[in-house]
């Protein structure tokens, strides 16, 4: 297969490429003497605030609003459908449209379909969103001591921190694709043949269907969170090794692009399974 | 190459449900172990239940994986079938 740019995108391609090569130039100078000091020196140290003796993690409220506001921009520009597509529509509706298929095909109640595709196509959006950002974006770091106090704050030297990379966000969005599968059920099923379905097949396995309930979200959301946060490890490691040149570009591509986004069609598929295992 | 990423990705989704299984079953039993009788006895027990309950959950995901892994491969057999005069698509 042979892959072919038009001019538009190369010249976005040849825009990215030279701001990652300036900004790694620009960014020799921070380097420490030894890459060990520079590589073990911040890894896993976040910026955090505490509120009322809530620990708040501000990057990820920041970035994740600002998605927020990107998609809600996008939905804004695209809010009439016309009915010649542009690039644009055309590239929304064949997203759209292959989630409503699969939803489509995998829960046997018609009245969820609907509820169910909205949840899993926003979830996909903002998770893929978010995994790019998070993946092939220069963006903030903001360099913190053991405390999570503010030591310094530099531009382009790393990616943005992607808000998945975060356990908070995914444990969240789990717990609540956990909470809605239940409440679907109670209101197709009704109540006690929700509450039979947890004596299935037969009383003693109770025990064991209650921790694989609560099993699904822990696993849902380690799988997103491993898969970007040991990434965005990897990528942090790999630049400061490589002297910020040539590879990050590679690995930035790789992470960002082919990971970020079959995690999140991963993550919002695995939502409308367990959806739909609740409503059978 | 899109099928054997499938294939990888049931394995490790088996992989991490036995594995939280495991561990809100250890979870579920310390705490309890820790407010009740405070001997391990607890712990133990319900470490021995998130196993079964991941290893039944990993197997009933991997059951209806494979069945609907082998609906796609008959539908597909089916199209081939179906239009002999560009079956190499």
């Amino acid at each position: 297969m042979k892959v072919r740019f038009t001019k538009k995108e190369k010249i976005f391609l040849a825009i990215l490429l030279v701001a990652c090569t300036v900004s790694a130039f620009l960014n020799i100078r921070e380097l420490k003497k030894t890459p060990r000091e520079e590589v073990f020196g911040n890894l896993g140290k976040r910026w955090v605030v505490e509120i009322g003796g809530f620990r708040l993690n501000p990057m990820t409220i920041f970035v994740g609003v600002g998605i927020v506001a990107l998609l809600v921009f996008v939905a804004y520009k695209f809010r009439r459908f016309e009915l010649i597509p542009s690039r644009g529509q055309a590239f929304l509706e064949s997203i759209l449209e292959t989630f409503y298929e699969i939803v489509d095909d995998a829960i046997p109640d018609k009245r969820f379909v609907k509820p169910t595709f909205v949840i899993a196509t926003t979830l996909f959006l903002f998770i893929a969103v978010s995994n790019i950002v998070g993946g092939v974006v220069p963006g903030i770091n903001v360099l913190t001591d053991e405390n999570g106090a503010i030591r310094k704050v530099q531009l382009f030297s790393n990616l943005w921190p992607a808000p998945t990379a975060d356990w908070n966000t995914n444990l969240t969005y789990a717990l609540f694709v956990l909470i809605v599968s239940h409440v679907f059920a109670i209101k197709s099923k009704g109540f006690k043949e929700w509450l039979k379905g947890w004596f299935q097949p037969s009383p003693i396995m109770l025990p064991l269907n209650v921790i694989g309930e609560l099993a699904k979200p822990i696993s849902h959301s380690l799988r997103l969170f491993g898969n970007i946060a040991g990434g965005a490890i990897l990528v942090y490691i790999l630049t400061y090794m490589t002297g910020y040149f040539f590879a990050p570009l590679i690995f930035w591509g790789f992470f960002g692009i082919f990971v970020g986004l079959i995690q999140a069609f991963v993550f919002s598929i695995l939502a409308v399974a367990y959806i739909s295992s609740q409503l059978s | 190459m899109f099928r054997d990423l499938g294939k990888y990705n049931m394995m490790v989704m088996f992989v991490t449900t036995l594995l939280a299984n495991i561990f809100v079953g250890g979870l579920i039993g310390y705490y309890l172990d820790k407010w009740f009788f405070k001997n391990k006895v607890l712990f133990f027990i319900f470490l021995i239940l998130g196993v079964f309950s991941g290893l039944y959950n990993g197997f009933k995901m991997l059951l209806k994986e494979t069945e609907r892994y082998d609906k796609s491969e008959k539908l597909n057999k089916k199209d081939d079938g179906a239009d002999p005069g560009n079956g190499n698509s």
